[in-house]
């Protein structure tokens, strides 16, 4: 039989010992996120330093000086500005269109069984087990066949974009409609609402957070992309291009410059979902 | 308009389909038919000649199978090394990081923002001869005094999965995000401690985001040449390189085809292979 | 110009392609290109062979010399303009590089030399395509190639100008890219300049050979 003092003393010490594990285990994975974070993170941290850098020679590859230059004169080389500009416009345009359509795959395969669904289901897939070169390679050989009907320009960029990251948003989408919770939908059409109201009112906002996640991965693989649309953009320049084409003769910091505001326009407009988040969630708080 | 799609139900797949599949009909398998009809012609650039060249195909594989399941190899291990590496991550963006998700999930992508030679120049910057990194390791002698990490299979495998990372996330995200809580409380409540929870409950409901992950990382990464490319030696080539090799250096556009579509139909075996495996309800719904 | 560029503070100079091929000092911090004519050019001329009158034996000794460079881990790996960056942050510590981009780099502990037993002189060129305006084209040719021209060009890539009577209006625009003498090389180092074999750079079986050393 255990005295007192005894029963009390060993659970003194579990009980330091469970709480600096528990604290452990409820934070670990918070610092785990934001390692993670941090690896992903690193090389932007050097692009970012780079842009500050006054180079010896025409490349910046090796640390020099420090200087604000780069930034104000961020447009000086010729070409950057309109190359950034086009990047972000195929980019935003061909997400939209890919989002949009891969969405629909997604839904025709996931909720319909229909003639055609597994070799559809492979259709998908063939253009992301195609290496780039050949993807690029073999769409500039259609596009030139067809000079009557368009011109190899910012368009061309735009449908091969739109093309393989359809792929991407198919999958993408399909992993969140597996597994959908079809009682939602059930419940609001017992309650009488046709097809279209609850696809628009139930479903599509279930869906909402997939298909963003989607449109961000279709957004960076568009504005990222250098091979297909290098073989299919004729005059026309892309960021990437841009930088490969000048690569050559030059690294200059305008060309970190640029690539850091992107970054840190797109942190700035992630803040600002936070802060909005914030808002939103204290705004239904009040309400109940 | 409901009643329409209502009367009409057979028909709404096809419409759903309509407008994704006529673009990649157009734009993707047109081209390919004609890849095909050109990994068919033999001869040297640019007279080439269509003559049913199914040698194409052996050639290439007796050539070059070294290198095709080296790139089956890396892709591979960066898969594995993603899901590791992301999966913690998009179970903390979706179950502990409540307004702050949306920026860290552009935390993700926000990398290619940053375009991909700019990026890997930075990586060259940070683990070169020279740099802090490989001094420490070969000072904890991690590393041989004259050892390094560029231009080695360790490289090209983590520019792999440094550059696919997203890839990944997203999917694995996806699918953790639709996890009801109250499940996990559920769970909790029949006794469960929280790892078993994880394994028996959130796990295998995220199971179709792990799945659809390793697809659409390892697929393309299977195709992968620029990383090879600027962070390997020739010990390190992949399938991609010789690829594009052929089409821009050596001109031999039926042997490139020819080599496409086998690396096509290798990744199209395993996959029917990983749907039996997993399940194909949890590959297609 | 091809030719031989290191880095100063990693070995002393390096002036052959013996040396940068057996210099134990130098191992797994040599760079060669990726493009044939370059590097096959520069070792056929280490082994007195004469590049631009290739037979299949001169190429078999060349591409045998690589190969056995690239066995041993003496060279790193083979570069297109990637071997710059490298150069520059000091993973290699020489390297076949070219002229202009040493120029460039302006990095007062990168070097550029003309190999001992000679070097590689190449062009790039315009040319019109089949359908081409001539006119057009050519009148913009005329243009790039006046003097004065052509003067800003070579001051602005650092690179060698094909055409005579360049080297007045390059003082007049920039004097210290004027006295750079791999922008304006001398007649000694032009006379060690040797050309590639147009044969060579279009014959498939040495092109797959060449892309084999690579692992392509």
């Amino acid at each position: 039989m255990t005295t007192v003092a005894e029963a009390v003393a060993p659970r003194a010490q579990a009980g330091v010992a469970t709480r600096v594990w528990r604290f452990v285990k409820r934070h670990a994975l918070t610092v785990y996120a934001l390692l993670a974070v941090g690896y992903l993170m690193l090389p932007i941290a050097v692009v970012i330093l780079f842009s500050f850098n006054h180079p010896t020679g025409r490349f910046n590859y090796v640390w020099n000086t420090f200087t604000f230059d780069n930034w104000i004169h961020w447009n000086s080389i010729l070409g950057i500005q309109s190359a950034v500009e086009t990047s972000l416009e195929v980019a935003t345009l061909a997400t939209l269109v890919a989002t949009a359509l891969g969405t629909l795959i997604a839904l025709a395969l996931v909720r319909h069984h229909f003639v055609g669904r597994g070799a559809t289901n492979l259709l998908v897939f063939l253009p992301l087990s195609t290496p780039e070169i050949v993807l690029g390679a073999s769409l500039l050989t259609l596009f030139l066949n067809t000079t009557s009907v368009i011109q190899l320009g910012f368009w061309t960029i735009f449908i091969a974009h739109v093309m393989f990251i359809v792929s991407f948003v198919v999958i993408t989408v399909k992993a969140r409609l597996i597994g959908f919770d079809r009682h939602l939908e059930e419940a609001a059409m017992d309650l009488g609402a046709n097809e279209v109201t609850t696809f628009r009112t139930i479903t599509l906002p279930l869906l909402a957070p997939a298909m963003l996640a989607a449109a961000l991965l279709g957004f960076a693989l568009s504005i990222d992309d250098f091979v297909i649309t290098y073989l299919n953009a004729g005059p026309t320049q892309t960021f990437p291009i841009f930088v490969w084409g000048i690569a050559r003769v030059a690294v200059p910091p305008q060309v970190n410059v640029v690539a850091s505001a992107i970054f840190l326009v797109a942190i700035a407009i992630g803040l600002g979902n936070v802060f909005w988040q914030y808002r939103s969630a204290k705004r239904t708080r009040g309400v109940a | 308009m409901g009643g329409f799609f209502h009367r009409h139900r057979g028909v709404t797949p096809y419409l759903l389909l309509a407008p994704g599949i006529l673009w990649l009909g157009i734009f993707f398998l047109v081209p390919m038919g004609f890849l095909g009809y050109q990994s068919l012609q033999s001869g040297i650039f640019p007279d080439f000649r269509f003559t049913w060249e199914f040698s194409n195909f052996s050639t290439a594989l007796t050539d070059y199978h070294q290198q095709l399941i080296r790139s089956f190899v890396y892709a591979g291990i960066a898969t594995v090394a993603c899901l590791l590496l992301a999966y913690p991550l998009a179970y903390w963006i979706a179950f502990r990081a409540g307004p702050w998700r949306n920026l860290f999930l552009l935390f993700i992508v926000a990398p290619f923002f940053v375009t991909y030679l700019v990026r890997t120049l930075a990586w060259l910057n940070i683990l070169a001869d020279q740099g802090p990194v490989v001094r420490v390791l070969r000072d904890v002698h991690i590393l041989a005094p004259d050892g390094r990490l560029l231009a080695t299979t360790f490289a090209v495998i983590s520019g792999i999965t440094y550059n696919f990372f997203p890839f990944m996330a997203l999917p694995v995200y996806v699918s953790l995000e639709q996890i009801d809580p109250r499940l996990l409380e559920a769970a909790k409540d029949l006794y469960a401690s929280s790892f078993q929870a994880f394994l028996r409950v959130t796990l295998p409901l995220s199971a179709p985001g792990i799945v659809a992950g390793t697809l659409i990382t390892f697929i393309p990464a299977a195709g992968d040449f620029i990383n090879a490319a600027l962070l390997g030696t020739p010990n390190q080539q992949m399938i991609g390189n010789v690829i594009q090799a052929k089409f821009l250096e050596s001109l031999d556009y039926p042997g490139a085809a020819s080599l496409s579509f086998i690396l096509m139909g290798t990744i199209l075996v395993m996959l029917l292979v990983y749907a039996r495996i997993v399940g194909t309800e949890k590959l297609t719904g | 110009m091809d030719g031989i560029g290191w880095n100063e503070k990693l070995t002393d100079p390096v002036t052959s392609v013996k040396q940068l091929f057996e210099d134990p000092k130098l191992k797994g911090k040599v760079g060669v290109w990726n493009s044939m004519g370059d590097t096959l050019g520069l070792v056929m001329l280490e082994n007195g062979d004469d590049p631009s009158h290739v037979t299949d034996s001169s190429f078999n000794r060349a591409i045998a010399r690589v190969q056995k460079a690239k066995n041993s881990g003496q060279i790193r790996s083979f570069y297109g303009n990637d071997y710059a960056t490298h150069l520059s942050t000091g993973d290699l510590a020489a390297t076949m590089a070219w002229s202009g981009d040493i120029a460039n780099l302006a990095d007062p502990k990168l070097h550029w030399a003309v190999p001992e037993q000679g070097g590689i002189i190449w062009t790039d060129n315009m040319i019109i395509p089949l359908g081409g305006s001539v006119p057009t084209a050519s009148t913009y040719m005329n243009f790039m190639y006046d003097p004065k021209i052509s003067a800003q060009w070579a001051v602005g890539a650092n690179y060698i100008s094909s055409v005579t009577g360049v080297k007045p209006g390059a003082e007049k625009l920039d004097p210290k890219a004027a006295e750079n003498t791999l922008t304006f090389p001398t007649a000694k180092t032009l006379s060690q300049m040797h050309q590639n074999d147009p044969a060579m750079l279009n014959n498939s079986d040495y092109n797959k050979k060449w892309l084999a050393v690579q692992g392509q």
